[in-house]
């Protein structure tokens, strides 16, 4: 299939590896207020990815390059980055100076990728933070979801012990896209409890979209979108990193080796990473499931301990024309899977077994593959992007097997073993600015298929396909003034294959089968829109709103769903009449920004028909242990808020930053809040960074960071949710970059929750069981790069 | 489009304020078990147990659920029940009736019968839900069931246990001695050494051939490894009522 694939997108952008006359593009970039040259300065064509770096001079050549319009970006630290049009042969050497304007905020450092602009985030009328592979390493936590927590208006639901996914403005689960390699990252049919299946260390650069991203990325994007960037081709040479790093809450250690090179704009990127951990460490002596207390020997949850290991290939050739590049990715996990949350546990079964880096029942293993082929094809008005892949997706639970009633022992401990395959294509066309106008229109198809095996039923087999269209635009009547809006129309169909629970009688003698899920037939569609404004009315002042309307079609396990849910800790019932969420939402900000100041205020408003949650049933489930019975049902409900950053630097040094967050849920048909609200939220940061003042010294850049994040009691719950009191949690976080010899390597550590804070998170499936969050935690992790050859080389 | 948003959603919120839905939880006034309101009862095997239950609500009741389940491994509830485990129970007793319910109150009574081949501890939850699915504090008490009429089991080891379990060193032995009784006459006896990975270590199936008492000595198994492991001991009488017993050994 994969080569298909290949052959297929080969054939279609052979066209891009033509040899038509080539140009060369030079120039200088310079200090926008001193005028002195700049070096480092990254320039790059965006559409084909062919880009070079200023000598100390500012002086740069881009060669190689077919005759045309190309987007140029321009991006270094401190500098606000920035991208422009540039016509071939005319401004060959007619390119004038570039110059770039100096600013300490980080946010004003890099490009949006995703708008149809590809400008700064002060022409997006969407809220949105990118977030650089330093940042990350800086924050690296458990998960990569965890690692985003220090965003204003992102929290996590920690739905595992190494689990995690991102809560967006309160969204989470299928509300919120994970778009990676130009797919959909699939892994939340089987429940919004599962966490990201991707390897954290194969993610270096991302756009966050705190708001309906449902335009551009398809109707799962209505809260938000976590846009996982594709890593820059390779300069010219032989180079890689090893990332070792330690986390001390579970004893986790890895590594993670990845290696790049670049001959004549072919290119390949290959990176493995393995990890291994332990039981984890939780600050309690007891949880309650099922309504069981139950006892937590020395303080470690058994069999929590699992092992990782990942990897990833890249293939592709950056041409005059465009560039192609062809991914795969595995992701394999194995871990423990806590007795005291699967069947009916028992005070034995969650009792200390000696050894906490085992794996043994019940536990369970995810098997996620993808491989696809990204394209883009220059045209003389514009250029063609395609983005083609499929992916696999296996999760497996092994659990000890147990009589269901008077029925037989099953001979197998194989409980779930769930298969999804899907397939997805996208194609858009990016027109070149027409005047003040710009048009993208593009197409999507998907297609799923899902089956079952195991002795445990919860989901069914189905088959989904879901097809859209849509036209995006961009409206520049003047500087700083810019429009923006489009419409999309998606269509689907949804089937699901009954099944069946046998029942028994004494002796095991086989009475019937009782239809635990019905068959679903569903088709759906709809259309989804928006229309947006960014304005500029001083250099100072940014004014932004977006009004936008999406629609989410109901998931596997919203549909079809029926067994006690071990993630989840309840019996959830799904509900195959569900019909599609339609979300009418409004975002706004205003900005006010100098060269160390940024303030950023950013309130929504959002109203939802027909929102699906899992709401309690009123009658008891007639499992064994099962309590009330929860089902997805839908209700209109209005989710409301906003963000407030500051960010300051006193001196260069020094970065000071504020941010609050809010969510305001209500059901407008029960008059409670919806479950899983996130509360108030502020966190303060402070860093004091020292820069290295010789290239050759030993320490050339050094920091050290305080951040104390403060969480208001949430006491607007739905039905049955208890209330979540407040905390405070302070961490730590340094690092340095440092020179022995010719190696150059980078330690970053971070010290979370120094002062071992006992507390709950509202967001945590966890609290549901008594578990407060993990305590003191260290990270530390050491980043060496090397580089085998600096020129072109031969393959 | 702004002015009209806010001003539906502000509409929308303040209209439907006046029609929040009841959240107040139901209640459960009491449960008595043979007319008795106590955190444990004392039962024997083949007795009938009659849970009578009174409960209330600010609207509408709708269901209540009784469940009797093995309270032998130290588990606890909020809502109540001791947990005082002095061994496996013996013999299975699982039993579920949910019962529809209506009005602001209500009184049921519901028969439990204790079966006649088990001893131990067991505890009765109560729930209790509202016709929104609002959820009562559970209540739970617990069932202490003696039977006489069962075999008698002991374990002792060498070394001895301190405390709950008997603890060594990997590659370590122990000493295993096991007596049994009854007045009707002894069956099979059956003792096992497992790991808690399910790993067997030592396994033996002795007929006591009707004999009132039976003594298992000399059994000596070692632990190469470290873990928990757990001694089982399950004796027959003639009359085919079973015992069990267990001892945990830690090897560490």
């Amino acid at each position: 299939m994969t080569r298909f694939l290949v052959l297929c997108m080969v054939c279609a952008f052979a066209p891009a590896f033509a040899q038509p006359p080539v140009h060369t593009l030079k120039g200088r970039v310079v200090d926008g207020e001193t005028g002195l040259p700049l070096s480092d300065v990254r320039l790059f064509v965006h559409e084909t990815e062919a880009g070079t770096l200023s000598d100390s001079l500012g002086r740069f050549v881009l060669s190689g390059l077919a005759a045309g319009r190309h987007h140029l970006h321009v991006e270094r630290i401190g500098y606000r980055a920035d991208a422009f049009y540039v016509n071939l042969p005319a401004d060959t050497t007619g390119l004038s100076d570039v110059r770039m304007m100096p600013t300490c905020i980080e946010l004003r450092q890099v490009l949006v990728e995703h708008s149809l602009s590809r400008s700064g985030d002060r022409d997006q009328p969407l809220s949105m933070a990118t977030i650089g592979s330093d940042d990350l390493d800086r924050m690296r936590e458990v998960t990569l979801a965890q690692s985003l927590t220090h965003l204003a208006g992102v929290q996590v639901i920690q739905t595992g012990v190494s689990m995690a996914r991102p809560v967006i403005r309160g969204f989470s689960g299928n509300r919120i896209l994970v778009q990676d390699l130009g797919m959909k990252q699939e892994g939340q049919q089987w429940g919004s409890d599962h966490g990201l299946e991707l390897d954290p260390w194969q993610v270096e650069r991302m756009e966050v979209i705190r708001g309906p991203g449902t335009l551009t990325f398809g109707p799962d994007a209505m809260g938000g979108v976590l846009h996982i960037l594709p890593p820059s081709v390779p300069e010219p040479g032989l180079r890689g990193t090893v990332h070792t790093f330690f986390r001390s809450a579970n004893g986790l250690w890895g590594t993670s080796v990845m290696t790049e090179g670049n001959r004549k704009g072919s290119f390949f990127r290959a990176r493995f990473t393995i990890q291994e951990y332990g039981d984890y460490r939780v600050p309690a002596d007891s949880f309650i499931y099922l309504r069981r207390g139950l006892p937590i020997e020395g303080r470690r949850l058994r069999n929590t301990a699992g092992r990782e290991m990942h990897g990833a290939l890249t293939l592709g050739h950056a041409g005059q024309r465009g560039s192609v590049k062809w991914t795969t990715s595995v992701f394999s996990q194995e871990a423990g899977l806590f007795p005291g949350i699967v069947g009916v546990p028992t005070a034995a079964s969650v009792s200390d077994d000696g050894d906490p880096r085992n794996v043994g029942l019940p536990r369970f293993s995810i098997s996620h593959i993808k491989s696809a082929v990204n394209a883009v094809w220059l045209r003389r008005r514009g250029w063609l992007q395609a983005d083609v892949g499929v992916q696999q997706n296996i999760r497996a639970e092994r659990i000890r097997p147990r009589r269901e009633g008077y029925g037989p022992l099953p001979d197998t401990d194989l409980a779930y073993a769930l298969q999804n395959r899907t397939a997805q294509a996208t194609v858009r066309w990016h027109a070149h600015a027409d005047g003040s106008w710009k048009w993208m229109p593009g197409a999507s198809v998907q297609v799923m298929d899902h089956s079952r095996e195991g002795y445990e039923l919860l989901l069914p087999a189905y088959l989904q396909w879901m097809a859209g269209v849509f036209l995006t635009t961009e409206y520049r009547p003047r500087k700083g003034t810019t429009w923006s809006g489009g419409i999309r129309y998606d269509a689907g169909h949804y089937r699901s294959e009954a099944d069946s629970a046998a029942i028994w009688n004494p002796g095991e003698v086989l009475a019937g089968y009782d239809l635990r899920i019905p068959r679903t037939d569903q088709r759906f569609g709809a259309f989804s829109g928006g229309l947006g404004w960014s304005h500029s009315p001083a250099e100072a002042w940014v004014i932004k709103w977006n009004a936008g309307k999406s629609f989410r079609p109901p998931n596997a396990a919203e549909r079809s769903i029926n067994g006690v849910h071990h993630g989840t800790f309840r019996h959830e019932q799904g509900d195959g009449s569900l019909r599609p969420e339609h979300g009418y939402q409004l975002d706004a900000a205003v900005v006010w920004e100098r060269s160390n100041w940024l303030v950023q205020w950013s309130p929504f408003a959002s109203f939802f028909s027909g929102y699906i949650y899992l709401r309690p049933s009123a009658s008891f489930s007639t499992l064994q242990g099962g309590g009330q019975l929860y089902r997805y049902t839908q209700h209109d409900a209005l989710f409301t808020g906003g963000e407030l950053q500051a960010e300051w630097h006193p001196a260069d040094a020094l970065h000071l930053e504020l941010a609050m967050d809010y969510v305001f849920t209500y059901n407008l048909e029960t008059g409670l809040a919806l479950p899983f609200s996130p509360p108030f939220r502020t966190q303060a940061y402070a860093e004091y960074e020292w820069k290295g003042s010789e290239a050759s010294a030993r320490v050339r850049r050094s920091y050290l960071g305080v951040r104390i994040t403060g969480m208001a009691d949430q006491w607007r719950t739905d039905r049955n949710e208890n209330a979540t009191p407040g905390f405070i949690l302070t961490s730590c976080q340094a690092g340095a970059d440092i020179r022995l010899g010719r190696q150059v390597m980078d330690i970053r550590f971070v010290w979370s929750n120094v002062l071992n804070t006992r507390y709950m998170n509202h967001l945590s499936i966890y609290r549901q069981i008594n578990l407060p969050e993990q305590g003191s935690n260290v990270s530390l992790v050491v980043r060496i790069p090397f580089e085998i050859i600096q020129t072109p080389f031969k393959l | 489009m702004k002015h009209l948003f806010f001003l539906a959603a502000t509409v929308a919120v303040l209209s439907s304020c006046s029609n929040k839905e009841d959240d107040t939880d139901p209640v459960i006034q009491y449960v008595r078990i043979n007319g008795t309101e106590a955190p444990e009862h004392d039962l024997e095997a083949g007795q009938t147990v009659a849970v009578s239950v009174s409960l209330t609500d600010n609207e509408e009741l709708n269901q209540v659920k009784l469940e009797i389940h093995a309270a032998d491994d130290g588990h606890t509830h909020e809502g109540g029940g001791s947990s005082e485990p002095s061994g496996p129970n013996t013999g299975v007793w699982v039993d579920s009736r949910i019962i529809n319910l209506d009005g602001t109150s209500a009184e049921r009574s519901v028969n439990f019968t204790v079966p006649l081949d088990v001893a131990g501890y067991w505890h009765l939850e109560v729930l209790l839900i509202d016709r929104e699915g609002n959820e009562a504090e559970e209540y739970v008490t617990t069932l202490h069931v003696e039977n006489p009429d069962l075999p008698v089991v002991t374990i002792t080891t060498n070394p001895a246990a301190v405390g709950e379990y008997v603890e060594i060193t990997p590659g370590g032995e122990v000493g295993i001695s096991v007596t049994a009784s009854d007045e009707e006459g002894l069956g099979i006896i059956h003792i096992e050494v497992e790991s808690e990975g399910g790993t067997v270590l030592f396994e033996q199936e002795y007929d006591a051939a009707g004999a009132a008492t039976f003594t298992a000595d000399g059994i000596a198994v070692a632990f190469p490894l470290a873990g928990h492991y757990h001694i089982h001991v399950e004796a027959t009488d003639s009359g085919g009522l079973t015992r069990m017993a267990e001892q945990e050994v830690h090897v560490e």
